[in-house]
Protein backbone atom coordinates (compact mmCIF):
# COMPACT_ATOMS: atom_id res chain seq x y z
CA UNK A 1 0.00 0.00 0.00
CA UNK A 2 1.03 3.39 -0.77
CA UNK A 3 2.39 6.00 2.11
CA UNK A 4 0.16 8.32 1.95
CA UNK A 5 1.72 10.82 4.14
CA UNK A 6 5.00 10.66 2.53
CA UNK A 7 3.44 12.09 -0.97
CA UNK A 8 4.11 15.85 -0.83
CA UNK A 9 1.35 18.38 -1.48
CA UNK A 10 1.97 18.44 -5.11
CA UNK A 11 2.34 14.94 -5.28
CA UNK A 12 -0.87 14.35 -3.50
CA UNK A 13 -2.86 16.95 -5.75
CA UNK A 14 -1.63 14.54 -8.80
CA UNK A 15 -2.65 11.64 -7.26
CA UNK A 16 -6.74 13.55 -6.26
CA UNK A 17 -6.75 14.87 -10.06
CA UNK A 18 -6.23 11.01 -10.99
CA UNK A 19 -9.02 9.79 -9.34
CA UNK A 20 -12.92 8.87 -10.89
CA UNK A 21 -16.01 7.67 -8.88
CA UNK A 22 -15.99 3.89 -9.94
CA UNK A 23 -19.16 1.71 -11.22
CA UNK A 24 -20.69 -0.74 -8.44
CA UNK A 25 -18.90 -3.33 -10.14
CA UNK A 26 -15.00 -1.94 -9.88
CA UNK A 27 -15.67 -1.58 -6.20
CA UNK A 28 -13.83 -4.40 -3.70
CA UNK A 29 -16.58 -6.57 -2.54
CA UNK A 30 -15.81 -5.09 1.09
CA UNK A 31 -16.82 -1.29 -0.66
CA UNK A 32 -19.38 -3.30 -2.50
CA UNK A 33 -21.13 -3.93 0.75
CA UNK A 34 -19.94 -0.92 3.00
CA UNK A 35 -22.25 1.32 0.81
CA UNK A 36 -24.95 -1.11 0.68
CA UNK A 37 -24.97 -1.53 4.20
CA UNK A 38 -23.86 2.03 4.62
CA UNK A 39 -25.30 4.89 3.32
CA UNK A 40 -26.94 3.53 0.63
CA UNK A 41 -26.32 3.57 -3.29
CA UNK A 42 -26.14 6.69 -5.48
CA UNK A 43 -29.28 6.03 -7.22
CA UNK A 44 -30.61 9.45 -8.83
CA UNK A 45 -28.02 11.95 -8.97
CA UNK A 46 -28.47 15.40 -8.49
CA UNK A 47 -26.95 18.66 -10.29
CA UNK A 48 -25.25 20.73 -6.98
CA UNK A 49 -23.51 24.46 -7.43
CA UNK A 50 -20.13 23.93 -8.25
CA UNK A 51 -18.22 26.78 -6.82
CA UNK A 52 -15.48 27.42 -9.44
CA UNK A 53 -12.87 24.91 -11.02
CA UNK A 54 -9.57 24.74 -10.27
CA UNK A 55 -8.41 26.39 -12.83
CA UNK A 56 -10.99 29.03 -12.69
CA UNK A 57 -9.87 29.68 -8.85
CA UNK A 58 -6.60 30.23 -9.76
CA UNK A 59 -7.15 32.65 -12.57
CA UNK A 60 -9.77 34.22 -10.33
CA UNK A 61 -7.95 38.01 -9.80
CA UNK A 62 -9.44 38.23 -6.29
CA UNK A 63 -7.45 35.25 -5.70
CA UNK A 64 -3.58 36.35 -4.29
CA UNK A 65 -0.44 34.44 -3.62
CA UNK A 66 2.25 34.46 -2.04
CA UNK A 67 5.42 32.06 -1.47
CA UNK A 68 6.00 31.10 2.45
CA UNK A 69 8.11 28.99 3.26
CA UNK A 70 8.95 27.63 -0.17
CA UNK A 71 4.60 27.18 -0.34
CA UNK A 72 2.74 29.06 -2.39
CA UNK A 73 0.00 30.09 0.40
CA UNK A 74 -3.18 32.22 -0.15
CA UNK A 75 -3.18 35.61 0.71
CA UNK A 76 -6.29 37.44 -0.51
CA UNK A 77 -9.38 37.74 2.44
CA UNK A 78 -12.16 38.00 -0.24
CA UNK A 79 -15.09 35.94 -1.09
CA UNK A 80 -12.91 33.73 -2.53
CA UNK A 81 -11.39 32.63 0.75
CA UNK A 82 -14.99 32.07 2.27
CA UNK A 83 -15.49 29.59 -0.48
CA UNK A 84 -12.27 27.59 0.38
CA UNK A 85 -12.55 27.58 3.96
CA UNK A 86 -16.17 26.36 2.94
CA UNK A 87 -15.03 23.62 0.98
CA UNK A 88 -12.16 23.27 3.69
CA UNK A 89 -14.41 22.63 6.62
CA UNK A 90 -16.18 19.55 4.68
CA UNK A 91 -12.48 18.07 5.11
CA UNK A 92 -11.30 19.17 8.30
CA UNK A 93 -12.23 16.05 10.64
CA UNK A 94 -13.84 17.43 13.23
CA UNK A 95 -13.68 16.41 16.80
CA UNK A 96 -16.09 13.42 17.22
CA UNK A 97 -19.42 14.36 19.12
CA UNK A 98 -18.77 17.86 17.38
CA UNK A 99 -22.20 19.30 15.66
CA UNK A 100 -19.25 19.72 12.88
CA UNK A 101 -18.90 15.83 13.34
CA UNK A 102 -22.21 15.07 13.40
CA UNK A 103 -23.12 16.78 10.52
CA UNK A 104 -20.37 15.16 8.69
CA UNK A 105 -21.55 11.94 9.94
CA UNK A 106 -24.85 12.57 9.10
CA UNK A 107 -24.11 13.38 5.18
CA UNK A 108 -24.24 9.86 3.55
CA UNK A 109 -22.23 11.22 0.26
CA UNK A 110 -19.18 11.69 2.97
CA UNK A 111 -19.75 8.06 3.37
CA UNK A 112 -19.14 6.80 0.18
CA UNK A 113 -16.16 9.37 -0.41
CA UNK A 114 -14.66 7.94 2.48
CA UNK A 115 -15.84 4.34 1.71
CA UNK A 116 -14.48 4.55 -2.10
CA UNK A 117 -11.31 6.46 -1.57
CA UNK A 118 -10.77 5.94 1.94
CA UNK A 119 -6.99 6.81 1.86
CA UNK A 120 -7.07 9.96 -0.32
CA UNK A 121 -9.78 11.22 1.68
CA UNK A 122 -8.31 10.66 4.89
CA UNK A 123 -5.21 11.74 3.67
CA UNK A 124 -7.17 15.18 2.69
CA UNK A 125 -8.28 15.40 6.21
CA UNK A 126 -5.45 15.04 8.40
CA UNK A 127 -3.59 17.59 5.87
CA UNK A 128 -6.00 19.99 6.79
CA UNK A 129 -6.74 19.58 10.45
CA UNK A 130 -5.32 21.92 12.89
CA UNK A 131 -4.29 24.08 9.74
CA UNK A 132 -4.58 27.54 9.82
CA UNK A 133 -7.56 27.46 6.29
CA UNK A 134 -6.23 31.01 5.63
CA UNK A 135 -2.79 29.94 5.22
CA UNK A 136 -3.30 26.58 2.87
CA UNK A 137 -0.84 25.87 0.23
CA UNK A 138 -2.42 25.74 -3.26
CA UNK A 139 -1.63 22.52 -3.84
CA UNK A 140 -4.15 21.37 -1.15
CA UNK A 141 -7.06 24.31 -2.18
CA UNK A 142 -7.17 22.51 -5.39
CA UNK A 143 -6.99 19.38 -3.97
CA UNK A 144 -10.24 20.40 -2.05
CA UNK A 145 -11.65 21.60 -5.71
CA UNK A 146 -11.23 18.30 -6.81
CA UNK A 147 -12.62 16.22 -3.97
CA UNK A 148 -15.35 18.30 -3.85
CA UNK A 149 -16.24 17.56 -7.52
CA UNK A 150 -16.12 13.61 -6.72
CA UNK A 151 -18.10 14.19 -3.56
CA UNK A 152 -20.82 16.36 -5.87
CA UNK A 153 -21.30 12.96 -7.71
CA UNK A 154 -22.18 10.82 -4.87
CA UNK A 155 -25.07 12.74 -3.84
CA UNK A 156 -28.10 11.34 -4.21
CA UNK A 157 -31.43 12.89 -5.01
CA UNK A 158 -32.88 10.78 -1.84
CA UNK A 159 -30.31 11.88 0.42
CA UNK A 160 -31.68 13.70 3.31
CA UNK A 161 -32.31 17.41 3.05
CA UNK A 162 -31.01 17.16 -0.27
CA UNK A 163 -34.17 18.10 -2.15
CA UNK A 164 -36.14 20.82 -0.14
CA UNK A 165 -39.93 21.18 1.31
CA UNK A 166 -40.75 22.83 -1.85
CA UNK A 167 -39.41 20.07 -4.67
CA UNK A 168 -36.15 21.85 -5.29
CA UNK A 169 -32.85 20.71 -4.98
CA UNK A 170 -30.90 22.24 -2.85
CA UNK A 171 -27.94 23.49 -4.97
CA UNK A 172 -25.73 24.23 -2.24
CA UNK A 173 -26.67 21.10 0.06
CA UNK A 174 -22.81 20.69 0.34
CA UNK A 175 -21.92 23.94 1.03
CA UNK A 176 -24.08 25.33 4.02
CA UNK B 1 -12.90 26.07 23.00
CA UNK B 2 -14.01 29.69 23.32
CA UNK B 3 -17.05 29.49 25.17
CA UNK B 4 -18.53 32.37 27.32
CA UNK B 5 -20.21 32.20 29.96
CA UNK B 6 -17.16 30.86 31.67
CA UNK B 7 -18.35 27.22 31.43
CA UNK B 8 -20.74 24.78 30.19
CA UNK B 9 -22.23 22.74 33.06
CA UNK B 10 -23.53 18.92 31.65
CA UNK B 11 -26.60 18.16 31.74
CA UNK B 12 -28.34 15.02 32.97
CA UNK B 13 -31.64 15.29 31.70
CA UNK B 14 -35.01 16.91 31.28
CA UNK B 15 -35.11 20.29 32.19
CA UNK B 16 -32.69 23.50 31.87
CA UNK B 17 -32.55 26.24 34.37
CA UNK B 18 -34.27 28.47 31.76
CA UNK B 19 -36.94 26.20 30.43
CA UNK B 20 -39.70 27.60 28.83
CA UNK B 21 -37.37 30.79 26.91
CA UNK B 22 -37.64 31.35 23.52
CA UNK B 23 -34.82 30.09 21.09
CA UNK B 24 -34.64 31.78 17.63
CA UNK B 25 -32.08 29.45 15.70
CA UNK B 26 -30.88 30.89 12.50
CA UNK B 27 -29.35 28.49 10.79
CA UNK B 28 -30.11 27.06 6.66
CA UNK B 29 -28.59 23.40 7.27
CA UNK B 30 -31.37 20.93 8.37
CA UNK B 31 -29.50 18.59 9.93
CA UNK B 32 -27.67 20.85 12.33
CA UNK B 33 -30.41 23.05 13.13
CA UNK B 34 -32.85 19.58 13.47
CA UNK B 35 -29.63 18.71 16.00
CA UNK B 36 -30.21 22.31 17.75
CA UNK B 37 -33.72 22.26 18.09
CA UNK B 38 -33.78 18.34 19.33
CA UNK B 39 -30.95 18.88 21.57
CA UNK B 40 -32.88 22.38 23.32
CA UNK B 41 -36.33 20.90 23.20
CA UNK B 42 -35.32 18.34 25.36
CA UNK B 43 -34.02 20.38 27.81
CA UNK B 44 -37.35 22.16 27.57
CA UNK B 45 -36.69 25.46 25.94
CA UNK B 46 -38.56 26.43 23.06
CA UNK B 47 -37.84 26.48 19.65
CA UNK B 48 -38.08 27.99 16.45
CA UNK B 49 -36.00 27.89 13.59
CA UNK B 50 -35.58 30.16 10.17
CA UNK B 51 -32.62 29.07 7.18
CA UNK B 52 -33.58 32.66 5.54
CA UNK B 53 -31.77 35.54 6.44
CA UNK B 54 -34.45 38.34 5.98
CA UNK B 55 -36.75 36.25 7.66
CA UNK B 56 -34.52 35.45 10.57
CA UNK B 57 -33.86 39.28 10.69
CA UNK B 58 -37.88 40.32 10.65
CA UNK B 59 -38.44 37.49 13.36
CA UNK B 60 -35.44 38.76 15.51
CA UNK B 61 -36.72 42.52 15.55
CA UNK B 62 -40.10 41.16 16.87
CA UNK B 63 -38.34 40.98 20.21
CA UNK B 64 -40.07 37.85 21.49
CA UNK B 65 -36.79 35.68 22.09
CA UNK B 66 -34.25 35.05 25.04
CA UNK B 67 -31.95 33.66 22.85
CA UNK B 68 -31.03 34.24 18.79
CA UNK B 69 -28.83 31.38 18.11
CA UNK B 70 -26.96 32.93 14.14
CA UNK B 71 -25.18 31.01 11.85
CA UNK B 72 -22.69 33.73 9.87
CA UNK B 73 -23.39 31.91 6.60
CA UNK B 74 -26.93 31.68 5.51
CA UNK B 75 -28.89 32.77 2.37
CA UNK B 76 -29.97 36.70 1.29
CA UNK B 77 -28.60 38.12 4.27
CA UNK B 78 -25.72 36.91 6.36
CA UNK B 79 -25.38 36.57 9.92
CA UNK B 80 -22.70 39.49 10.03
CA UNK B 81 -25.40 41.97 8.58
CA UNK B 82 -27.95 40.62 10.53
CA UNK B 83 -26.14 41.07 13.84
CA UNK B 84 -25.32 44.49 12.71
CA UNK B 85 -29.00 45.54 11.90
CA UNK B 86 -30.04 44.34 15.34
CA UNK B 87 -27.40 45.99 17.73
CA UNK B 88 -28.39 49.16 15.55
CA UNK B 89 -30.96 51.29 17.17
CA UNK B 90 -32.45 52.86 14.13
CA UNK B 91 -33.30 49.49 13.19
CA UNK B 92 -33.53 47.57 16.12
CA UNK B 93 -35.17 48.78 19.54
CA UNK B 94 -33.46 48.09 22.65
CA UNK B 95 -33.11 43.67 21.93
CA UNK B 96 -33.70 41.79 24.56
CA UNK B 97 -32.27 38.40 23.52
CA UNK B 98 -28.93 37.25 24.19
CA UNK B 99 -27.08 36.79 20.14
CA UNK B 100 -24.84 33.87 20.39
CA UNK B 101 -22.83 33.10 17.23
CA UNK B 102 -22.39 29.63 16.01
CA UNK B 103 -20.60 28.81 12.94
CA UNK B 104 -18.61 26.82 10.46
CA UNK B 105 -16.03 29.31 9.87
CA UNK B 106 -12.84 30.09 10.83
CA UNK B 107 -12.60 33.95 10.78
CA UNK B 108 -9.73 36.48 10.58
CA UNK B 109 -8.49 37.56 14.16
CA UNK B 110 -9.49 40.75 13.78
CA UNK B 111 -13.21 39.69 11.71
CA UNK B 112 -14.11 37.63 15.05
CA UNK B 113 -12.60 40.40 17.26
CA UNK B 114 -15.33 42.64 15.91
CA UNK B 115 -18.28 39.66 15.85
CA UNK B 116 -17.51 38.80 19.26
CA UNK B 117 -17.56 42.91 20.47
CA UNK B 118 -21.41 42.88 19.32
CA UNK B 119 -22.50 38.93 19.92
CA UNK B 120 -22.68 37.69 23.80
CA UNK B 121 -21.31 34.28 22.59
CA UNK B 122 -18.91 33.10 19.49
CA UNK B 123 -19.08 29.28 19.26
CA UNK B 124 -17.98 27.38 16.27
CA UNK B 125 -19.62 24.02 15.60
CA UNK B 126 -16.31 22.03 15.37
CA UNK B 127 -15.76 22.73 19.01
CA UNK B 128 -18.68 21.94 20.91
CA UNK B 129 -21.03 19.28 21.08
CA UNK B 130 -25.09 19.77 21.17
CA UNK B 131 -25.05 18.58 24.64
CA UNK B 132 -22.17 21.66 25.64
CA UNK B 133 -24.52 23.67 23.61
CA UNK B 134 -27.40 22.83 25.90
CA UNK B 135 -24.94 23.81 29.13
CA UNK B 136 -23.74 26.74 26.94
CA UNK B 137 -27.42 28.33 26.98
CA UNK B 138 -28.14 27.10 30.53
CA UNK B 139 -25.22 29.06 32.21
CA UNK B 140 -26.06 32.81 30.22
CA UNK B 141 -28.02 35.18 32.49
CA UNK B 142 -31.60 35.53 30.62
Amino acid sequence: MRNWNRLDNTQFLEYVQTLSVPAFEELTPEQQAGLVEGPGLVQEHVTLYQPTSPEQFTADPDVSWALLQGEEVRTDQGDAMESVINLASLFSRPPSGSIAAMRSEGMPALRRLRIIFPEAIETLEIRIAGRDLFGLDRSTVDALFYTYELLAQLVDRNDPHVVSASGQVDESYLLR
Amino acid sequence: MDLQPSSTTPIDSGTSPHAGKHVLCVEDEHFISELYARALTKAGYIIDVESDGPQALAKAQTNNYDVILLDLMIPNIDGIEILRRLRDPAQTQQLKAKVIIITNLEQRDDVRADIEKQADGYIIKAEITPHELVGFLDNMAL
